[in-house]
């Protein structure tokens, strides 16, 4: 005689929301950006969502907001999945200053606002990563206030930093400021590609971590982007 | 009255299952969760049942074992000391348990001459007597769900850090004071409980909302399928519906441990312990 088989059905369990890694891209959009590098950039973030969006996990984890400095920063997305982003929007040339300070403030400000969001809303979240790329020196003094930010949440494990020049002509000891666990590192020529390959990489294997896995990023693989 | 006690002893069914993640199993990995059930007859007839389900840490190289080590004795210590744990202070019952699974995963990690950190795991552990009382301890992620006067309520939720990567083990210097112990005796709704659910946070992204605290359906037809269905098919059925469906939703690792009063008292086998 056949038995009677349990059967659970999909409508009867409960959905909870993907875990998010919020990831804020904090990009120099100053006048001396203008050309190739600011293409090459454009080009490397495309990419990056790109790479986000074929991952299944990424895809429905990460959270990217972009926020451009020249003469005043800029949201140009704030947090939120790619699947609603699609494209990223085109970075452009503002103005001839670097608000970097104002750039990073205003990163810091989103983010702070987003992680109230997923507290509210119950969504678990990973430690939250800043990219900060800039190729010339601050013309502001936002960062003297902006850095010691970064510093007191790296500290706390709050925020992962990754503090990026382009070109020769970038300030590597103002980028060291926003960072006391990770030295700036410069972009080889235009490698912005490399680079934003590498950080989708290490987003996936972020978003793939599991509770009490220490998630150790692609060394080897910095050396295809960086200088060392 | 003997018989009544005798009928009494034997109301408890257990099943459950730990099955690989898809993760796992396409790194060619093991399964890292471990659970355990064992029994216990007392001198004045009642059974203790105890059941405990663990989390191996990813980050480990040796965290699936410490999760079987720590599920066979949290569940063991929790069945041999019921009476007690449930009289002494909540402070004493955490120190014990915190021990007697650091203890044991010691031993064989000295044996291996590697760390206890190397075993970490989280712990969600239950004993549960034939009168209905009952003793919880839980450490990390993964969650404990009663059943009292016909509503499933969350009895523990996922104890974590800030983010979705920070949990506790039982095998950190400050488990004991992570450790959550409650029971009957201090639980706001009655004492008396009829079905409880333990499980890994490989099914809890599906059976608790995190947001709510609302326990999915599903698990109230589980276990009342438990009640009233044989314990040997219920847990081939479990499994089945935890690779077909369970793991639908999630790559991790899936442990998923259910608790019910039998309404047929013949179909429970009270001799097995067990330990996956």
């Amino acid at each position: 005689m056949s038995r009677e088989f349990m059967r659970v059905r999909t409508e009867d369990l409960l959905l909870n929301p993907t875990n998010r890694v919020p990831i804020a891209l904090c990009l120099d959009a100053s006048g001396s950006m203008n050309g190739a590098p600011m293409e090459e950039l454009n080009d490397g973030v495309c990419l990056f969502f790109e790479a986000i969006q074929a991952d299944p996990i990424a895809r429905a984890s990460a959270e990217v907001a972009i926020v451009a400095f020249s003469d005043t920063a800029e949201t140009l997305i704030d947090f939120q999945g790619l699947d609603r982003v699609g494209n990223p929007p085109t970075v452009m040339c503002q103005g001839g200053c670097t608000d970097l300070g104002g750039g990073v403030n205003l990163a810091l400000d989103r983010l702070e606002a987003r992680k109230q969001e997923y507290q509210k809303a119950g969504v678990d979240y990973f430690q939250p990563w800043l990219v900060l790329m800039t190729d010339g020196q601050p013309t502001t003094q936002e960062h003297m206030q902006a850095a010691p930010r970064t510093c007191k949440m790296e500290r706390a494990g709050k925020l992962v930093v990754f503090p990026i020049g382009i070109g020769p002509a970038a300030d590597m000891s103002i980028l060291a400021m926003f960072s006391e666990k990770r030295r700036p590192l410069r972009l080889q020529g235009l490698n912005f590609r490399e680079f934003f390959e590498w950080l989708s990489k290490s987003v996936v294997r972020v978003s793939q971590s599991r509770p009490g896995e220490k998630v150790n990023l692609d060394l080897e693989g910095i050396k295809g982007w960086a200088e060392l | 009255m003997g018989g009544t006690v005798m009928v009494q002893s034997l109301c408890w069914k257990v099943v459950g299952v730990s099955v690989i993640g898809t993760q796992h199993m396409a790194a060619g990995g093991r399964c890292e969760d471990g659970w355990s059930t064992v029994r216990r007859r007392y001198p004045d007839g009642r059974t203790i049942l105890g059941v405990c389900v663990c989390d191996g840490a990813g980050s480990t190289s040796h965290g699936w074992l410490g999760a079987q080590i720590a599920s066979r004795v949290v569940a063991a210590w929790l069945a041999d000391n019921f009476d007690g744990a449930l009289a002494d202070p909540v402070e004493d019952n955490r120190w014990s348990i915190s021990s007697v699974a650091k203890r044991a995963i010691r031993r064989v990690a000295e044996k291996a001459g590697l760390s206890i950190k190397d075993y970490a795991c989280t712990m969600v552990a239950l004993a549960v007597s034939s009168d209905g009382r009952w003793i919880a301890a839980h450490l990390g992620d993964g969650a404990i769900v009663g059943m009292f006067d016909g509503c499933l309520r969350l009895i523990s939720s996922p104890r974590k850090g800030e983010f979705a990567n920070e949990t506790y083990f039982i095998t950190d210097q400050d488990s004991v004071e992570n450790i959550e112990f409650q029971s009957s005796a201090g639980f706001d709704i009655g004492e008396q409980g009829t079905a409880f659910a333990l499980f890994t946070d490989g099914v809890e992204v599906t059976l608790v909302n995190r947001h709510t605290r609302e326990v999915a359906p599903a698990l109230r037809y589980m276990l009342g399928w438990l009640a009233d269905h044989d314990e040997g098919e219920v847990a081939q059925d479990l499994e089945e519906q935890v690779k077909s469906v369970f793991q639908q939703h999630t790559s991790d690792d899936c442990t998923l441990a259910l608790v019910a009063k039998a309404n047929h008292q013949s179909d429970v086998d009270i001799i097995s312990d067990s330990t996956r």
